[in-house]
């Protein structure tokens, strides 16, 4: 299978009164045709910058400092800005963090739909608009006729995130990316939503990344995940590897300290210590503060992602190319 | 609907209660309130200033030996028939001179609402987008010195910079005193030069703080989330900057136009009377210079009255066209 | 008061008006001008004797903003002028925000009919027009010698009301917040839950009226005094405004010029003042409105 989205070497960071923060340190992966990745990492992990920097979404005090986005052969990121407009949303849809805040009080459901065919030159008429528009509301399953002629205001957090979801799919786009898909919603609308997720999968041909704090939901949907600690991937793995056996020292953490409901309490393990500061980040390996498997070099250099088999990937001194380097 | 008759009913209960409270205000000063009047009478007349006392009361329709309560309901029952009193100093009725004056008043203001809105807005959005260059500082900077001239001051110098220094406008008055009365071109044309005066003393200062309230709304849109959807769907910076940013940026404004229209109100008083222009500020000017009080209670009522019209036009119209407001 | 809770004070409230560039010159220039009430009327004379000689004299080293239609010095009334305009000025938004906050709080507070006949009384006060109203109750009292405190009042009944409706607003929604909820879980006295959470966060609103209310007081009195409806000391920039305009025909020669420019520099420079540093504050306190940083 051949990688559609090539990630290389993706480096970023906001400007603050402070300082830089290094929000992607080296970003790099692969993304493959009709698979679905999960981004996952705390808050502030630097998760977001990536999708950020990815779409060229960057707030006004971001930087992006290098990087290469390969797709389809041509950098994303060195496109000029009206040649990457005509490309956004067709090929590459991103469904944004808060829905909430996300869709113009003052225009009609119908009008966001039309402003986005009309901003693609698309020559729709306007029945053939409604029945798009209504194919995609259905396949998020809301109904056209109560959405399609009603304001933003009108709406649940829960219905605004699939019209939102439903915009992204307006234009068949090839790559969808969804950035914390089902945060600030209640825990029923995230399970509906990631139900439609799994039929969206299911249905049609498309390219899944999303980004999210919550291993669950990964856990539910990906085919490949990428694990994030401040600002650099420490393992990328399929989706079943990671969780029957996580290589970075990190992931093992993060899966040790998951309440499941039937999990035996006391085998729960909080990774001691707190997230670095992105801002004076650690040296060397970023995570070698809390690392029980500290090592010298760990302070001193910074590890490389590295391929170690059938295509797991991880960044950590334990291992070297092909297994792990200590028994 | 019950929104609009609870508004009804309240704007109503203002303004009884505004006009009562001025009247009583007025009715309660030492001083008899025909004097004024009985004065020219009895220079006129040539009588003595008892008769001509009388004589004035009964024009006026004042009893003095009438208790504040009578008088009060007097007033009160003239003005649901629409009548606005009797002014002493012209010894004709209130609505007389309102009818002369009014036309010009509102010619004005008109005007000025028009013109400081649309260019408020527009240099508001502009400084809005160039955040941070020296345009947006210039915008910037020349509003809040224009806020800081008070209208009448601005009056003033408008009419020494154009009218004495520069005679490019002229002195005073509605329309020149050589030229008839008409529709033809030259007397249009003079017209508006006459109302320029007093037309821009007033709509400068409220352009001034529609600008900078324009800016202030349109940075915060500027930063709102909807926006930055509508970049990541590929839409086009012209059609975000205005379906998105500037739509949404002056509602707000269109809800506080009424109260604009209040302030202007209140300045053009004293600029009317400056350039000597015949409208309701100027007659205002003279009844409080000359003690004409039954003038000036008259025309306080009207301008009270205008105010709340406009109040209620102006929450009317928000909200038709605020979808958020249309469906509460 | 400790010294800690001084010191917290200024760091939190008085030390960000003279970082941030707007309301530090604002506020020079309204020391220069409260300087100027204090100590320049105290040191610089005032000559008020008529000169014919010397009338309309253009600025000099002799006479710094010139002389007017009597010869008298144009500079020295506008400092001993300062003080009338200020004590007035000052005095007025001072009562303004007082009246305002008080019914704003009071209005808060008070639920049902209580508080919709105060929210009645504020939109009178809203509607009428606040400048014609001025004039009317001026009149009224025309005859009458009023001092200082008298005509503040007059000036300040028209101020009030925005304020107080803004108050009212923060204290309405304030009021169902969480923390006063647990004010009153906690049984603390009412007067506790009413100064200590209420007008804590009230403070920036509070400050930034008043300096605003230095722009209205300073219409309105100067405004007054213009139209000679209040008997004042006659070096009141207004007054001296009234002067240059209709007594001594500044309108119909240009001779006169300098003698309307400068009485109006000084109006315009002192409302400016107090702009930039109700400018400045609002930045403080609402850093989205910051522009370039």
């Amino acid at each position: 299978m051949n990688s559609l989205i090539k990630v290389e070497n993706l480096r970023a960071v906001y400007l603050v009164r402070e300082g830089t923060i290094k929000a992607a340190d080296g970003i790099s992966f692969d993304v493959q045709e009709n698979s679905v990745t999960a981004i996952v990492g705390e808050s502030a992990s630097g998760k977001s910058t990536i999708i950020e920097a990815m779409t060229r979404t960057l707030p006004p005090n971001g930087r992006l400092l290098e990087g290469k986005v390969l797709y389809k052969g041509k950098d994303l990121l060195a496109l000029k800005k009206e040649e990457f407009r005509r490309i956004k949303w067709k090929e590459i849809a991103l469904v944004p963090q808060a829905a909430q805040q996300s869709l113009n009080p003052t225009m009609k459901i119908i009008d966001h739909f039309k402003d986005t065919i009309e901003a693609h030159r698309i020559n729709w008429s306007h029945d053939q608009l409604i029945q798009k528009a209504s194919e995609k509301l259905e396949m998020v399953r809301l109904n056209p006729d109560a959405v399609l002629y009603s304001y933003p205001m009108q709406l649940s957090g829960g219905m605004k995130q699939r019209v939102l979801i439903a915009l992204a799919l307006l234009l068949d786009p090839e790559v969808l990316i969804l950035d914390e898909p089902t945060s600030a919603l209640d825990v029923l609308t995230q399970a509906y939503i990631v139900q439609l997720l799994k039929e969206l999968k299911k249905k049609l041909n498309i390219t899944l990344i999303f980004v999210t704090h919550d291993i669950a939901i990964a856990a539910e949907l990906a085919d490949k995940v990428a694990v994030i600690y401040a600002g650099n991937i420490v393992e990328y793995n399929s989706v079943f590897r990671i969780f029957k056996n996580p290589l970075h020292p990190y992931t093992k953490g993060l899966l040790g300290s998951i309440m499941a409901i039937n999990a035996d309490m006391s085998k729960i393990k909080p990774i001691p210590g707190a997230p670095p500061s992105l801002l004076t980040p650690p040296s060397g390996c970023r995570f070698h503060p809390r690392c029980e498997h500290a090592m010298d070099i760990c302070k001193k250099e910074k590890p490389p992602l590295i391929t170690v088999e059938d295509g797991a990937q991880v960044a950590c001194h334990l291992y070297s190319q092909g297994g792990r380097k200590d028994a | 609907m019950n929104y609009f008759i609870n508004r009804v009913i309240y704007l109503l209960a203002v303004f009884v209660i505004a006009v009562s409270g001025i009247f009583v205000l007025v009715n309660n000063m030492p001083g008899d309130p025909a004097y004024g009047l009985a004065v020219s009478i009895a220079q006129q007349r040539n009588m003595q200033i008892e008769q001509a006392l009388e004589i004035a009361r009964s024009m006026m329709g004042i009893d003095p030996d009438e208790s504040l309560l009578t008088r009060y309901g007097k007033f009160m029952s003239n003005l649901l028939k629409g009548n606005l009193g009797y002014s002493a100093f012209y010894n004709t009725s209130v609505n007389d001179i309102i009818s002369k004056s009014l036309p010009w008043t509102i010619f004005v203001i008109s005007l000025a609402t028009l013109l400081s809105f649309v260019v408020g807005i527009f240099l508001g959005a502009l400084a809005a987008q160039k955040r941070g260059t020296v345009i947006e500082w210039i915008i910037s900077t020349v509003s809040s010195i224009i806020q800081a001239i008070p209208p009448f001051i601005l009056a003033v110098l408008i009419l020494f910079v154009f009218s004495v220094t520069l005679r490019l406008l002229p002195l005073g008055g509605a329309y020149p005193v050589d030229v008839e009365p008409s529709f033809s071109f030259e007397f249009i044309y003079k017209m508006f030069l006459h109302a320029l005066g007093p037309m821009l003393a007033t709509a400068i200062p409220q352009m001034a703080s529609w600008t900078l309230a324009m800016r202030g709304n349109t940075s915060q849109i500027m930063e709102e989330d909807f926006i930055r959807f509508a970049e990541i769907r590929g839409l086009r910076d012209s059609v975000i900057a205005r379906k998105y940013i500037r739509n949404n940026a002056v509602l707000p404004l269109v809800a506080s136009l009424a109260i604009g229209v209040g302030y202007m109100l209140g300045g053009h008083t004293l600029v009317e009377s400056i350039f000597n222009y015949p409208g309701i500020g100027f007659y205002f000017g003279k009844a409080i210079a000359v003690r004409d009080f039954g003038l000036l209670t008259g025309l306080f009522t009207l301008i009270v009255i205008g105010v709340i019209v406009a109040t209620f036009i102006a929450d009317f119209v928000y909200s038709l066209i605020d979808p958020r407001v249309k469906l509460k | 008061m400790t010294k800690e809770s001084l010191m917290n004070f200024y760091l939190d409230y008085i030390q960000p008006l003279f970082k941030n560039r707007k309301s530090l010159i604002g506020l020079i220039i309204l020391l220069i001008y409260i300087l100027m009430a204090t100590v320049g009327a105290a040191v610089i004379p005032l000559d008020m004797n008529s000169n014919f000689a010397e009338r309309y004299q253009k600025p000099s080293l002799k006479h710094p903003f010139g002389t007017d239609y009597f010869g008298v010095d144009i500079f020295q009334q506008i400092v001993h002028g300062s003080r009338a305009v200020i004590s007035l000025t000052l005095l007025a938004s001072f009562l303004a925000v007082l009246i305002g906050t008080i019914v704003g709080v009071a209005r808060g507070y008070l639920e049902g009919i209580a508080g919709k006949i105060i929210d009645v009384i504020i939109m009178v006060f809203l509607v009428i027009p606040s400048f014609p109203a001025l004039l009317i109750l001026s009149a009224i009292f025309m005859d009458k010698d009023l001092n200082v405190l008298q005509i503040a009042l007059l000036v300040a009944i028209w101020l009030w009301a925005p304020l107080a409706k803004q108050i009212s607003a923060q204290v309405l929604s304030i009021k169902t917040r969480d923390f006063i909820e647990a004010s009153k879980i906690l049984n603390m006295p009412l007067r506790y839950i009413l100064f200590n959470d209420i007008v804590k966060l009230l403070i920036p609103y509070i400050f930034i009226n008043f300096v605003m209310q230095i722009k209205g007081a300073m219409e309105f009195s100067v405004g007054l005094m213009f139209l000679g409806l209040a008997k004042f000391d006659p070096t009141h920039w207004g007054i001296m405004l009234n002067y240059a305009l209709y007594q001594a025909g500044a309108l119909y020669t240009t001779q006169g010029f300098h003698y309307l420019f400068f009485v109006i520099l000084n109006i315009v420079l002192l409302i400016y003042g107090g702009i930039l540093l109700s400018q400045g504050i609002e930045e403080i306190f609402n850093p989205r409105v910051r522009g370039n940083e």
